[in-house]
């Protein structure tokens, strides 16, 4: 009923010439799900969770997995701070995927991916996202989505057979386009409603709701450093314009303020001694402008700026352009000069500095470096350039 | 998307190509050098690298970078640049990527650097090198080093490669298999063909 309902509305507004602009707040569809929640044996839906089931299984024994007890404990815990006696239905996995993104599924299965855990700066940040998710699966926006694309889909089918006629092809791309409108409408409401609910858990638990529009902003920053557009196309966006967002998320915030007592933020203590190959990861994609501001983001928040700075270097000295080596050298020295630097910042600079032909000077950050490591792996060879080979 | 299409087209053409077979004994490699294998592998090319193989390239497989230019990556799969428009590149809006790349002033460390960064992109998961040493390929000054990783089908495999530079150039051969069974099966069998490697005759003299 949704989608010739919303296929009456969207051929309305396409001949009309006129584009429905969709204000924040729950959209229609299915009634929210109760604590302990199991579809009927017989309903699409359980179809829906049985091939979910399958993908978590799968996810289980993923070597991608990050099995961290710290990390784990911490999202578990914030999960169960959010959606209060729905916890026991959702089941974390963290996975070593250096993109920012989580996800819900129908199921309670919540996958978050290391990428959003690095770029997260503070507990509230990541629990503005686990909240958004969580919204997804108490609305049972999946099933929402499948069921109006496959009502599109037979809506479609019917057509292909009693369109006749010499504008049976312009109604039929009409529909066509219509469809995908209708349909990418319908997921730009979801993401709406997520938003909102997402907010509301949070800041409901003790967060401070205004994370969650600093979390897009640091995401477009990023992505600007990247040169990658964020176009909204009404018949293809299946989220909301990304400034849209922004606003409504700031605006909600304001409606409910800053929250009286100090956030939880243990973020930093569950995630430190992962952050340094999350940030490996993220230099391994390849991505330079992106990586670097993403970089010097973390530096800048404070979380391990060591390790930042570190990472900073590898990034230009692979890249390798002119002046790289010079920006590569300055970054290794920042960071064995901050807190608990990485080993390898020194080994940077002895390198970089060998290869230079400064000796003496790469030999003592050499040294520095097996003070700090000395059953590392490739102590065999700092030992060949300590030895003057 | 355009670089995995490109990336699953070379896999499936690779895929298809036909094995030959090279017996025991003396292999050249064009104008680069020779091995000697004490058994017989299944060879086939891939990319700009030479692979051989007993019983399949997802249980064993040596491979050979023969003489990769200053400047260059090591398969031509991963050089993401190559396929900018040129009207891209002069207005200076190429997509955020950049490629890993052979130099020649690269120390031992930022081979082995480029090496798994490189193999880490083939491979779809992260590859880790846990030992790295001096060594000598050819008779040339060079380096060893060991990897691990585990692969998208959740295979855990490891391997070693040696590898230097000579003439400008690196000079790489690694084996690698699986952590049950292939890599112990066949590694002594990678450790003599290695062992046995030689710079072709024109190339003497000038390191």
């Amino acid at each position: 009923m949704i989608g010739r309902r919303a296929f009456t509305l969207g051929l309305a507004s396409l001949l009309g010439g006129c584009a429905t602009h969709h204000q924040s707040g729950p959209a229609t569809g299915l009634p929210s799900t109760s604590k302990g929640y199991r579809p009927p044996p017989d309903s699409d839906e359980a179809g829906l969770w049985l091939a979910v089931d399958k993908v978590e299984q799968a996810q289980k024994r993923s070597p991608s997995r990050i099995r961290d007890q710290a990390a784990n404990a911490l999202v578990q815990d914030i999960i169960c701070r959010l959606a209060g006696d729905r916890c026991p239905e959702l089941r974390p996995y963290l996975v070593r995927v250096p993109e920012f993104n989580a996800t819900c599924s129908p199921n309670g299965m919540v996958s978050v991916w290391s990428g959003l855990l690095l770029r997260c700066k503070d507990e509230s940040q990541l629990a503005g996202v686990l909240g958004h998710e969580i919204a997804h699966y108490l609305r049972r926006h999946s099933l929402q989505r499948m069921r109006d694309k496959r009502e599109w889909d037979d809506m479609m089918a019917f057509m292909q057979f009693t369109l006749q006629g010499p504008l049976a092809k312009t109604m039929w791309d009409i529909s066509g386009d219509v469809r995908m409108a209708s349909i990418s409408m319908f997921s730009r409401d979801h993401e709406r409603e997520s938003d909102e609910m997402g907010l509301v858990m949070m800041a409901d638990a003790g967060y401070d709701p205004f994370a969650c529009a600093e979390t897009w902003r640091q995401l477009i920053d990023e992505d600007k450093a990247g040169d990658v557009k964020h176009d909204f196309n009404f018949f293809l966006s299946t989220h909301p314009a990304t400034k849209e967002r922004i606003e409504t998320l700031q605006q909600l915030a304001e409606q409910r303020g800053r929250p009286k007592t100090s956030p939880p933020n243990r973020l930093d203590q569950a995630i430190r001694h992962l952050r340094r190959g999350f940030m490996e990861d993220e230099i391994n994609q390849g991505r330079f402008k992106r990586t670097e501001k993403l970089l010097s983001r973390l530096a800048a928040d404070g979380n391990d700026p060591a390790g930042a700075l570190y990472y900073r270097g590898e990034l230009y000295r692979r890249r390798n352009k002119d002046g790289d080596e010079a920006s590569a050298l300055g970054f290794y020295h920042e960071s064995c000069e901050a807190a608990d630097p990485p080993a390898e910042a020194f080994r940077g600079v002895g390198l970089i500095r060998w290869r230079r032909g400064e000796a003496e000077l790469a030999r003592e950050y050499f040294r520095r470096y097996l003070d700090r490591a000395p059953q590392a792996g490739d102590s065999d060879m700092i030992r060949k350039y300590l030895s003057g080979a | 998307m355009n670089r995995l299409i490109s990336l699953a087209i070379i896999l499936l053409i690779a895929s298809c190509t036909p094995y030959r077979l090279i017996p025991a004994g003396k292999v050249e490699f064009a104008d680069q050098g020779t091995v000697e294998t004490p058994i017989d592998w299944n060879w086939r090319p891939f990319d700009i690298v030479h692979t051989w193989t007993l019983d399949g390239p997802n249980l064993q497989e040596m491979i050979f970078h023969m003489g990769v230019k200053d400047g260059k990556t090591l398969m031509e799969v991963l050089d993401v640049e190559a396929g900018f428009h040129p009207l891209l590149v002069w207005f200076g809006k190429v997509p955020d990527e950049v490629s890993f790349r052979f130099h020649k002033r690269m120390t031992e460390h930022e081979i082995v650097d480029l090496f798994t960064a490189s193999m880490s992109k083939i491979a779809g998961s992260k590859v880790v090198s846990t030992q790295l040493a001096p060594a000598t390929l050819g008779g040339k000054p060079g380096f060893r080093f060991e990897y691990a990783f585990t692969g998208k089908d959740q295979v855990r495999r490891k391997g070693f490669g040696v590898g230097a530079v000579f003439d400008e150039k690196l000079y790489l051969i690694h084996y690698v298999g699986t952590e049950i069974y292939y890599y112990d099966r066949n590694q002594a069998d990678a450790e003599r063909i290695i062992q046995s490697f030689t710079f072709k005759e024109k190339d003497k003299g000038k390191g």
